[in-house]
């Protein structure tokens, strides 16, 4: 069966990590967007994901306080790590922000 | 050549809460170094998560902090200039142990793997107590300090 998930995410000007990353020039840290492919990913299992591998992650944008990112995860194979899923990032306009390959672990 | 904190505040541009080093060291010859960092478990980082709800995140977001500083710390005893890297991905990365206790100290092993023009490469391996929690590569730009 060929699942996916998908969620958007408002970034949040006033987020906490902002004041962080990085003062005078707020970005958001590449990895939270992880975490949302992660939010994604338990929607579609409709369990906790927990991340078991990395097969590749690359990020093509900075992603910006105010902006709207989508990511979709889509159901791959299973090896004896996990499931894999494809995961792309898009802001508003359709541009990609990020693409993974991740595989969570089996429950 | 050892980083403290006041160095690493001149050598990175992440602030608190999402800084996440404490310390480091970087052996030049070999190319590779040592930091320590730890994940502030309790700290609200986004939407409601906190550090304990993205602990593998944060791990690899250490892991890139520490390519950073061993990146610039080998750059900076070769005579170059200041620098900064911008995040590019991660390769190859597997998640062993779970993070005992995001509070507590995870030492980061980095490796330099390639310097280019344009991208570098490193890989790196968290542990914690000993216990390996995770490890892979890591891919970095170059920016502007």
């Amino acid at each position: 069966m060929n699942r996916s998930g998908t969620v958007s995410v408002v970034i949040d000007a006033a987020a906490p990590v902002f004041a962080g990353h990085f003062p005078q020039q707020p970005i958001l840290p590449g990895v939270l967007l992880i975490a949302f492919a992660r939010q994604a990913i338990s929607k579609s299992l409709g369990r906790p994901a927990t991340l078991r591998r990395i097969v590749r992650q690359r990020f093509m944008q900075p992603v910006l306080p105010g902006s709207v990112i989508s990511v979709e995860c889509e159901a791959g194979t299973v090896d004896s790590d996990g499931q894999r899923f494809t995961c792309r990032w898009r802001l508003l306009d359709g541009s990609l922000a990020a693409r993974a390959e991740l595989v969570v672990a089996r429950p | 050549m050892h980083i403290d904190r006041e160095r690493i505040l001149r050598m990175l541009p992440h602030r608190d809460p999402i800084l996440l080093v404490e310390s480091a060291s970087v052996e030049m010859a070999a190319r590779s170094g040592r930091a320590q960092a730890r994940l502030n478990g309790d700290t609200t980082l986004f939407d409601g998560l906190t550090g304990c709800e993205l602990v593998n995140e944060l791990v690899l977001e250490a892991a890139a902090q520490s390519v950073g500083l061993v990146l610039g710390g080998v750059a900076a005893t070769s005579g170059g200039a200041d620098e900064r890297h911008l995040l590019l991905g991660f390769d190859g990365v597997q998640f062993e142990e779970l993070v005992a206790s995001p509070d507590q100290v995870l030492d980061i092993d980095i490796q330099i793997k390639e310097t280019g023009a344009v991208a570098s490469s490193a890989s790196f391996r968290v542990t914690q107590h000993g216990r390996c929690v995770a490890h892979g590569s890591v891919l970095v730009m170059r920016g502007t300090a």
